[in-house]
């Protein structure tokens, strides 16, 4: 029964002798619409998180990107990626909720220590790599917030990482929920920066309903270009990324959320769908008034990006205001990252692992998020700026490897009747999409690997 | 999922009439998952489709693995000593 029904049943006049036991410690309140209200707000957050720390600093990277070269011609594809990013984060949370566990120990323990061991690897190797960026993006944006001066990095991202570690590290799930909650809202600043580069309204909406190749990526043959069939892949990449399967069913299965809130975890996780759709939506309109005033890059940078486009407005909020939410990308992206790589291990390691236990009780689980992030930042310091691009390269063939793989399994345990019964087994409808969802990732992750593996297959025009 | 039992008990339990009570997760009494150690599962049982689906997978992570292979023999300019 959903959580409407569970009302209506409480409200019966079937009373019996009052008890002197005092039911455990929650609100409660006489009408309907309140109850329903608090229901979803105690079950709210996990789906939101999860898909708004997908606006990381890579994404910030690539949706911007996407607008500068292509304007606003290519936001029906984050209209394609909605249903996309709901159906394969529902799967997660209905597993989440249903074993009470998180997505690397039900491979161990239903696939065998072989997959096992190479998913948990894959994924620790995809997220460290993936912290790497995250903290490059917070080096870049404090750096030209302080008007270029080389050392601010040197402060600033340990500051940061130190910073990540505690917010961590308060033995509070709700806490820690409502201030990454908090941050995931102030991505509606991306709202506010977008309103005030003046886009054309109907344009926008003409480009965000109708599906077509952005002119200038097409070739006279009539077929899209390489560089444009690689954003596009670079796109569904960012906005599907493996570490999220593995974080919000941990969250999930940390949050304790019950058989009964499901329906309102499906609808915390459809929120938070169109919520980041719309902020990659304002991200791409942001980077789009590079085309309206001929700005072209051969390598996409927000943050040079943000000092470029000064000159065309009044005030520097526009500027301060992309590179601060590119470090707020960058934070949210470390912390879901890091939690994710800790998690899975302590899982699997069998260690107590939750943000509800102070670090004292959970030595090892806080040790390897603390350790995350701090060999990112420090490596972050040491690489050098012309190698950078190395590692983004490595985070997208490792993310290539990894995410095809984790939808697998996904999809093997969703379908396991022995241990999750008829009801919450997939639907065949349910089957059906996902399987197209698989196989459309497997091609684009096949195709994207090669692109970066064996480039000369692919010319660029 | 909660039964109409369940709740009727629970209600008459506390003296909840024509009230709602909302229990956060993290207070509310912990559930029996459906754990597979709990219901001492081992591994999955591989059907036809199961097995494909990983021979698949397999070779999927077969082919990446030589594009690697690959690259990192380009990049060390193996190819480029032979084509001369």
């Amino acid at each position: 029964m959903d959580g409407v029904s569970n009302l209506k049943i409480l409200a019966d006049n079937s009373v019996g002798p009052t008890s002197s036991e005092s039911p455990p410690k929650g609100w409660t309140v006489r009408r309907p619409w309140v109850a329903r209200v608090l229901m979803f707000l105690v079950v709210f957050g996990p789906g939101l998180i999860v898909m708004e720390a997908d606006n990381d600093a890579g994404a910030v990277q690539t949706y911007m990107q996407a607008g500068a070269q292509y304007g606003f011609h290519l936001l029906w594809l984050m209209l394609l990626l909605l249903p996309v990013c709901y159906f394969v984060q529902e799967m997660v949370a209905r597993l989440g909720i249903a074993t009470g566990q998180g997505h690397a120990a039900m491979i161990f323990q239903r696939f065998g220590k072989w997959w096992g061991v190479f998913s948990l690897g894959d994924l620790l190797l995809v997220n460290f790599l993936t912290l790497i960026t995250e903290f490059i993006a917070v080096s870049l944006a404090t750096r030209h917030i302080c008007n270029n001066a080389p050392w601010v990095p040197y402060v600033t991202v340990p500051i940061f990482a130190v910073l990540l570690i505690i917010h961590v590290m308060s033995g509070s799930y709700r806490r820690w929920e409502r201030i990454t909650v908090f941050l995931c809202i102030m991505d509606c600043i991306w709202f506010v920066m977008a309103y005030l580069t003046h886009p054309a309204g109907g344009e926008i909406i003409r480009n965000t309903i109708l599906p077509h190749i952005p002119p200038a990526g097409v070739l006279p043959s009539g077929l899209p270009s390489s560089p444009l069939v690689f954003l596009v892949i670079g796109i569904v990449g960012t906005t599907i990324a493996p570490w999220q399967l593995f974080f919000q069913q941990s969250c999930v299965a940390d949050k304790k959320l019950r058989f009964k809130d499901l329906n309102m975890a499906r609808l915390d996780t459809f929120i938070g769908a169109c919520f980041t759709v719309l902020v990659a939506g304002a991200m791409i309109v942001v980077g789009a008034l590079a085309v309206r005033h001929n700005l072209q890059y051969d390598n996409f940078d927000p943050a040079q990006y943000a000092d470029d486009i000064r000159q065309f407005f009044n005030s520097g909020f526009i500027r301060t205001g992309i590179l601060i939410m590119f470090c707020n990308a960058a934070v949210l992206g470390t912390t879901a990252i890091s939690l994710s790589s800790a998690w899975a291990w302590a899982e699997v390691k069998g260690w107590p692992h939750s943000l509800e236990l102070p670090a004292s009780k959970a030595k090892g689980f806080y040790t390897v998020y603390a350790l995350c992030t701090m060999a990112a930042a420090g490596v972050t310091l040491l690489i050098p700026e012309d190698k950078q691009g190395l590692v983004v390269l490595g985070v997208q063939v490792l993310a290539g490897v990894i995410l095809p793989s984790a939808i697998i399994f996904l999809q093997l345990l969703l379908n396991d009747h022995e241990l999750l019964g008829d009801q919450w087994v997939n639907k065949k409808w349910n089957n059906w999409i996902n399987w197209i969802i698989i196989i459309v990732l497997f091609i684009l992750s096949l195709i994207l690997a090669m692109q970066v593996l064996v480039p000369k297959l692919f010319p660029q025009s | 999922m909660t039964t109409l039992d369940e709740t009727t008990v629970e209600k008459q339990e506390y003296g909840l009439a024509n009230l709602f009570h909302i229990v956060h997760p993290l207070d509310d009494v912990p559930e029996e998952k459906l754990c597979p150690t709990r219901l001492k599962l081992g591994l999955m049982h591989m059907s036809g489709s199961r097995r494909w689906s990983l021979i698949v997978l397999r070779a999927y992570l077969i082919v990446m693995l030589l594009l690697v292979f690959y690259r990192g023999l380009d990049l060390a300019g193996v190819f480029q000593h032979f084509s001369h």
